[in-house]
Formats: C-alpha cells, sequence, structure tokens
C-alpha cells in the first residue's frame, strides 16, 4: 500500500491525537462512547436471550439511568474543554464501572442485580468527582458544578441503595434517582451562565447515534454467527441492514446539521429526545437479530413486535427532531415520517396474518418502508431547497 | 437556508469504520471458540484481506477529497457485501463458495471507487489506474477460489492478497497528488480506538456467557487494563507522529498499523479465553500463549512507530516499548517453564506490565510546548458529521 506524502508545513496536534503526552479530548470522547455502545450492547444481548416482560423493563432502567450519565458526561466536556490527567482518569474509572456493571445487570434481575445499583450510585459519584476537579480548574464552571454535584450525591445514594430497600425498589427509587439528576438541567438558568457548545453537542449525539447504528450490527452478525449460514435468513440480514442504513440516512441527512435550534426548552427537548431514539436502535438490533435467526424455526408471532415497535419508536423521535429543527419543510417531513410510523403496525398486521411464523417477509416490508421514507423526506427536501434557491435567484 | 440533504461524509468513515471493525470482532469469534491452527491462519488471512480493503478505501478517498454521490454508494456497497461475507465466514473449512465471490465482489467495489476517483480528479489518473487493475486481477482469483479445494484456498487469497498490494509496494510519490496526512492519521487513530472499544464488547459478551460470581473477574478487570493501557499509550503520541513524519516512513507508519490491530484483536480473544476457558475449548497454554505474543506485537508496533519519529524521547520511548514487549516474552517462557500458570495470574501480570510502561513513557518524555490556539477556533477544527 503506497502511503506517502511530504511532511506537512506545519506541526499542528490533530483533533484526534491533541497534545503529545496525553491523549486528546476527541480521542477520550470517541472511547467513552464505544465503551457505553459497548454496555448497551452487552444488556441487549441478555435481553434476546431472555425476552422477558421483567428484564425489559429492567434493561429499561439500567439503559436509561446510564444514558443519562453519559449525557451529563458529554454536556460537561462540552462546558469545558480543558481535560488534565486527573479528569482522565475519572473518566477511565467511569469507564471501568460500566463495563462492570454492564456484565452484572446483563446476568437479569433475578442474579446479582444488587450490584448494579451501587456500582451506578459509584458511577454518579465519578461524575460528581468530575464536576468539581472541573469547577477547580475552571471557576467558571462553579455555579453549574455546584449544584448539580449535589443532586448527584443524592441521586447516588438513592441509586445504590435500591436493593437494599427491597427486590423492586428500584422501581421507585430509580426514576426518582433520574429525575434528580435531571432537575438542574429543568431550571430557569440551567447552565448558570455557561454558553454550550452547540455543534459540539450535535456532534456527540451524532458520534453517539452512529456508534449504536454499527453496534447493530455488530449484534446481528454475532447472532448470525451462533448458527451455520443455512439456518440463516439472508433475505432478513440484507433487510435488516437497509433498515439500519435507512435509519442512518434520515438521521444524519437532518439532525446533526440543523441540531437543537429553538432555545433552552428546545435543547433539553433535543437532547432527552434522544434517548428513545438510542432504545429504539437497541430494540431495531434485538429485532433484526431475532429475524435473521427465525428462518426454517417456530417463532411466535408476537415475536414481529421486536422489531416493529422499535421501528416506531425511531420514527417518533425523527418526528419530533424534525419538528424541532424548525425548518421551512421541517412539518411535511415530519408528516412523512408520522405515516410511516402509522404504516409500521399496518406491515406488521398483514405479515403476521399471511404467516404468522415467518419474519422474513416483515424484514422486508420494512425495509421498502424505511427506503420509501428516505425517498420521500429527501424529495420533499430537495424540492423546498430548489423552492428557496429559485425565490433567491 | 440548509444545503446539504444527505449525510455528511465523516458520518459514512465513522459508519465504514464501525462496519470493518465489527466484522473482524464477528469473525474473532469463530477462532475464540474453537482455537485451532487452521483457524488462525483463517482468521489471520480474513483480517488482512478487510484490513487492506479499509485502507485502500480510506486512502482514496483521501487523496479524492470530495464527495461524490457515487462513491458513496459505492462504498455503501462494500458494506453490505462485507456483512453477506461475514455472516458468510463460518470457518476454515465452511462455506467459503460464498465467502471468495463476496470479497472478489467488494474489490469490484473498490475498483469502481478508483475509476469514478479519477474522473473525479484526473490527477490521480495514474494513481489509480495501476489499482483499477490489481483490483480486477485480485477479484478475478478470488472468484475462483471456490473451486479449489479446502483449506488449499489460503494459498490462492494469499495470491490475490499480493495482487491487490502490488501497486502499494512501487516507489511513486503521492507528492502533488493532495494527501491529508492529519485526515489520514486520524482515521487510522479512529480505527484503533473502535478496535480497542469493540474488544470491550468481545470481552463483555464473553463475561455475560456466565454469571459474575463464576466468572475470572480478575482477567475482566485485567483486560480492561491492559486495553486503557494501549488507548493511553496509542493516543499519548501515534497520531501526532503520524502527521510529522516523512514520505517512506509515512508508509511504513500506516503498515505498522496492520501488526498492532492483530495485536488488539488477538488481545481480545487471548481475554476471552481466560474469562471462560470452557467456552472455548481451551487451556491455559492457549490463553496465555495468545495473551503473551498478541501484548508483544502491540510493543513492538509501538516500538518500530517511535523509531520512526527519531528523536531523542522517541528512541527512549521505543527502547522502553521493546524492553517490555521482551519481557512479556520472558514472562510467556517462564510461565510455559511453570507448566503454564493460572489465567487469571497472566492477565494481571500482563496488565500490570502494560501499566507500568504506560507511567514510565508518561515520565520519560519532556513535556512539548503545544502551539498556542485560539479557543474560539476550536470547534471549527472539529467540524465532521456535519
Amino acid at each position: 500500500m503506497t502511503v506517502s506524502s511530504d511532511p506537512p508545513p506545519q506541526n499542528l496536534p490533530s483533533t484526534v491525537a491533541g497534545l503529545v503526552g496525553a491523549p486528546g479530548p476527541i480521542a477520550l470522547e470517541l472511547f467513552y462512547d464505544l465503551i457505553f455502545v459497548a454496555a448497551v450492547v452487552v444488556l441487549s444481548d441478555s435481553y434476546s436471550h431472555h425476552p422477558t416482560a421483567h428484564n425489559l423493563f429492567w434493561l429499561i432502567s439500567v439503559f436509561a439511568v446510564i444514558w443519562l450519565i453519559w449525557m451529563q458526561t458529554s454536556l460537561l466536556f462540552n462546558l469545558d474543554r480543558e481535560q488534565n490527567n486527573l479528569m482522565r482518569a475519572l473518566v477511565l474509572g467511569q469507564m471501568l464501572l460500566i463495563i462492570l456493571l454492564s456484565i452484572s445487570a446483563a446476568d437479569d434481575l433475578e442474579s446479582h442485580s444488587r450490584l448494579v445499583g451501587p456500582l451506578l450510585g459509584l458511577t454518579l459519584l465519578l461524575v460528581s468527582a468530575m464536576l468539581a476537579v472541573s469547577a477547580r480548574g475552571n471557576p467558571k464552571m462553579a455555579g453549574y458544578t455546584r449544584i448539580r454535584i449535589r443532586y448527584f450525591v443524592v441521586a447516588a445514594a438513592l441509586i445504590a441503595c435500591a436493593p437494599r430497600v427491597g427486590e423492586n425498589a428500584f422501581l421507585v427509587l430509580w426514576p426518582l434517582g433520574f429525575l434528580i439528576v435531571l432537575a438542574p438541567s429543568l431550571r430557569s438558568d440551567p447552565l448558570s451562565g455557561q454558553t454550550i457548545k452547540t455543534h459540539h453537542l450535535v456532534e456527540r449525539f451524532g458520534a453517539f447515534t452512529v456508534i449504536m447504528l454499527g453496534e447493530t450490527f455488530v449484534k446481528t452478525a454475532l447472532t448470525a454467527t451462533e448458527y451455520d449460514m443455512k439456518g440463516l435468513s439472508v433475505i432478513s440480514l440484507i433487510a435488516n441492514f437497509v433498515i439500519v442504513f435507512a435509519i442512518w440516512w434520515l438521521y444524519f441527512s437532518n439532525a446533526p446539521a440543523v441540531g437543537p435550534t429553538a432555545g433552552r426548552g428546545g435543547h433539553n427537548t433535543w437532547m432527552l429526545t434522544h434517548l428513545p431514539l438510542h432504545l429504539s436502535i437497541v430494540g431495531v438490533a434485538v429485532g433484526a437479530a431475532l429475524a435473521t435467526n427465525s428462518f426454517g424455526k417456530e417463532v411466535p408471532s408476537s415475536a414481529a413486535l421486536y422489531l416493529s415497535l422499535p421501528l416506531c419508536g425511531v420514527l417518533v423521535s425523527m418526528v419530533v427532531l424534525e419538528l424541532l429543527s424548525g425548518q421551512a419543510h421541517s412539518k411535511r417531513v415530519a408528516g412523512i415520517f408520522a405515516a410511516a410510523c402509522i404504516c409500521v403496525p399496518v406491515a406488521t398486521i398483514a405479515t403476521v396474518a399471511i404467516s404468522s411464523n415467518e419474519l422474513r417477509g416483515l424484514s422486508v416490508l420494512l425495509a421498502a418502508l424505511m427506503v420509501s421514507t428516505v425517498i420521500g423526506s429527501n424529495s420533499v427536501r430537495s424540492k423546498v431547497a430548489k423552492q428557496a434557491e429559485g425565490t433567491r435567484s | 437556508m440548509l444545503k446539504r440533504r444527505t449525510p455528511a461524509p465523516a458520518a459514512l468513515e465513522l459508519l465504514y469504520d464501525l462496519f470493518f471493525v465489527a466484522a473482524v470482532v464477528v469473525l474473532s469469534f469463530g477462532y475464540s471458540h474453537d482455537p485451532t491452527l487452521e483457524n488462525l491462519a483463517w482468521i489471520g488471512m480474513v483480517f488482512i484481506l478487510i484490513w487492506a480493503v479499509w485502507v485502500a478505501t480510506t486512502l482514496v478517498l483521501n487523496l479524492l477529497g470530495r464527495d461524490s454521490a457515487v462513491i458513496r454508494t459505492l462504498v455503501i456497497g462494500q458494506i453490505l457485501l462485507l456483512i453477506a461475507a461475514v455472516s458468510a465466514a463460518d470457518g476454515v473449512y465452511d462455506h467459503t463458495l460464498l465467502t471468495g465471490p463476496l470479497y472478489s465482489a467488494t474489490l469490484l467495489l473498490l475498483a469502481g471507487i478508483h475509476w469514478k476517483a479519477q474522473q473525479l480528479k484526473p490527477e490521480l489518473r495514474s494513481f489509480s489506474i495501476i489499482r483499477i487493475w490489481a483490483c480486477l486481477a485480485a477479484a478475478l482469483v478470488f472468484a475462483f477460489s471456490p473451486w479449489y479445494p479446502d483449506p488449499g484456498y489460503l494459498l490462492l487469497w494469499l495470491l490475490g492478497l499480493i495482487l491487490l498490494i502490488s501497486p502499494g509496494l512501487q516507489t511513486q510519490s503521492l507528492k502533488g497528488l493532495g494527501l491529508d496526512t492529519k485526515k489520514l492519521a486520524e482515521r487510522l487513530g479512529i480505527f484503533t480506538v473502535i478496535m480497542l472499544g469493540e474488544s470491550f464488547v468481545k470481552t463483555s459478551l464473553t463475561a455475560t456467557e456466565s454469571e459474575v460470581v463464576g466468572l475470572e473477574i480478575e482477567c475482566v478487570l485485567g483486560t480492561i487494563m491492559i486495553v486503557l493501557s494501549i488507548w493511553w499509550l496509542y493516543f499519548a503520541n501515534v497520531p501526532a507522529e503520524g502527521e510529522v513524519t516523512g514520505r517512506t516512513a509515512h508508509r511504513f507508519w500506516t503498515i505498522v498499523h496492520l501488526p498492532l490491530h492483530i495485536g488488539i484483536a488477538g488481545i481480545a480473544v487471548g481475554a476471552t479465553m481466560a474469562i471462560l476457558p470452557n467456552a472455548s475449548h481451551t487451556d491455559e497454554a492457549n490463553s496465555t500463549w495468545t495473551l503473551v505474543i498478541s501484548v508483544g506485537l502491540v510493543f513492538i508496533s509501538f516500538a518500530a512507530i517511535e523509531f520512526l519519529a527519531n528523536d531523542r524521547d522517541s528512541r527512549r520511548a521505543g527502547t522502553l516499548f521493546l524492553g517490555a514487549a521482551m519481557l512479556s516474552g520472558v514472562f510467556g517462557i517462564f510461565s510455559a517453564w511453570q507448566d503454564y500458570v493460572d489465567s487469571q495470574i497472566a492477565t494481571l501480570v500482563l496488565a500490570g506490565l502494560m501499566v507500568l510502561v504506560v507511567c514510565c513513557e508518561h515520565f520519560l518524555r519532556q513535556p512539548e510546548e503545544q502551539p498556542k490556539q485560539n479557543p474560539e477556533e476550536q470547534p471549527e477544527q472539529e467540524h465532521s458529521l456535519s
């Protein structure tokens, strides 16, 4: 392979490299995102093997809390771009805890979930420590960090104590902890005078989303390797790839380019809309893995829901993101997404009625629907863009 | 008014990298669960094939430096074919009927990318034409590999690989073609960090096959420490070194990433064997040697990159890495002499060595002055996905 060039004219650090002697912020953020998504894959793999309603609720709860921790850390990275070795060590510690808690949480509720609460509490305490380190290095951050440290410590205590209170105490204490962590962001001045770097925020959410989509393939392909190729549905595999790719296209053709534009409320809604979006992408991965391995097997008709429900979740999230962008074509594009969302259950019912134990047809139909949605939304966007260009000229 | 109605190139690049690394992880599972020499040859060959396509595509897109709907479609097609090829790759003796032709089709798409690139940028004509012929010749070899008996097709694949990389062996200068070295270093950095992230996926997924109490939790912690240390050592210096080396050194710098990435994948495989030896149908000897060789490979790759920079600090760091590689080898021999120590101990010893090297390397280097940058310009530098 020929890779050759003369030395560049100036020795500027790249965005990945940062300072020589310590990894730069981009490398740290990307690694951090990957660890979180790895944790999500581990959790979803556990659910794929034990798909009960109880496990579903448990895993959604764990997912929501670790997602909130990811969001709070990303916000801190956004507001304070200076990272010292102590901060890096705390981030690496957080990653270590996330991996351990995902392994533990994957054991399901009955066994070893008692470790998950304390590990989550400890992770929140590390986030508090990161906030304290940030405030020490950058006094302007003091207002932002002070209130959060207090809230996070309280939330950490609640979440950590849940297993001691009772087996199902997490059902009450975790949502409470979730709201406490979120509470400082809902105040009238959530950033305490700090300015959010919208571009960076959008980048982080975009990177997290694309990594989630990439992991969907890991999950599907790993499930596929559990069986010989003749036991798999290649058609489903390709159709599921098309679905994932269509989600990628729909998201990246607008959401990162526009981002949150509607002020404080818009920022919060934009960020929080990513929670159902990411959760739904995990759901699509679970459904896709099931569909790929369903060829020639007896599958209950309810299995179709594993694929169609998360897809509805993705489309609804896209509708919200589209409406938040407040562009000229937003309402029309959101209308297309909403129509596609309505078509998903119709397609599901139709395919289940024709063949109750065959998911191949459903995968193909949903892939076709997603491709139509991509084409429809793109044509609306290009039409509006052309009209705008015509008006200008 | 928003002008772009399609995803940004960086979003596609990240997805492309993720899919390629995911393919490697998926393939490595086959070896983890059946660690035989035949499977090792198989996984090694497929890894190199995937890596070669990734580097070739990344390089041509780097030289092209612009977006095109046709190229985008060809890249997406490459991802799709790769998925099919990986899904078909059940092992060294199975389903080679599909893998060869699918890889052949991937090479045809690469040839298509080269064709379009030289159309869009005529300066790339001589660079691309020779590679188009190489891709076509290699595609022909891979397409006919199913007719070759198992596992002899690996020899035919080797021939195809040599054909594919042969244009890279000539001393053609890319001066004037517009190679963005910073971008190339960034892509390799992203590929490396994704490899490290995926090794967590692999280790964690293996760990979930058993309950936490039944696990060799020390192995999990040791593996996490090893991976975090590699991440630190790499990003503390390697991407920056990639930007400043000269023409010939740059080629070497890129190729050194192959053993580095193989080493990272090897650590994930070794960790899997150490965490759940029963599921891997393996013994202490296999997991210890897989870990020792992989860690040694990572250290040697780092040392090679350091010696490329050829300044005082880099030479010292390179010597440190070589010393660490030798130490890991000594530990492997000692372990064999003791009839193989427990996997837990092996993982923890190697993790300790890694952490020690990180500490030594950190204090070894003189702090370097960073060029002053306007904080306001920082977000502009980080433009990628939007």
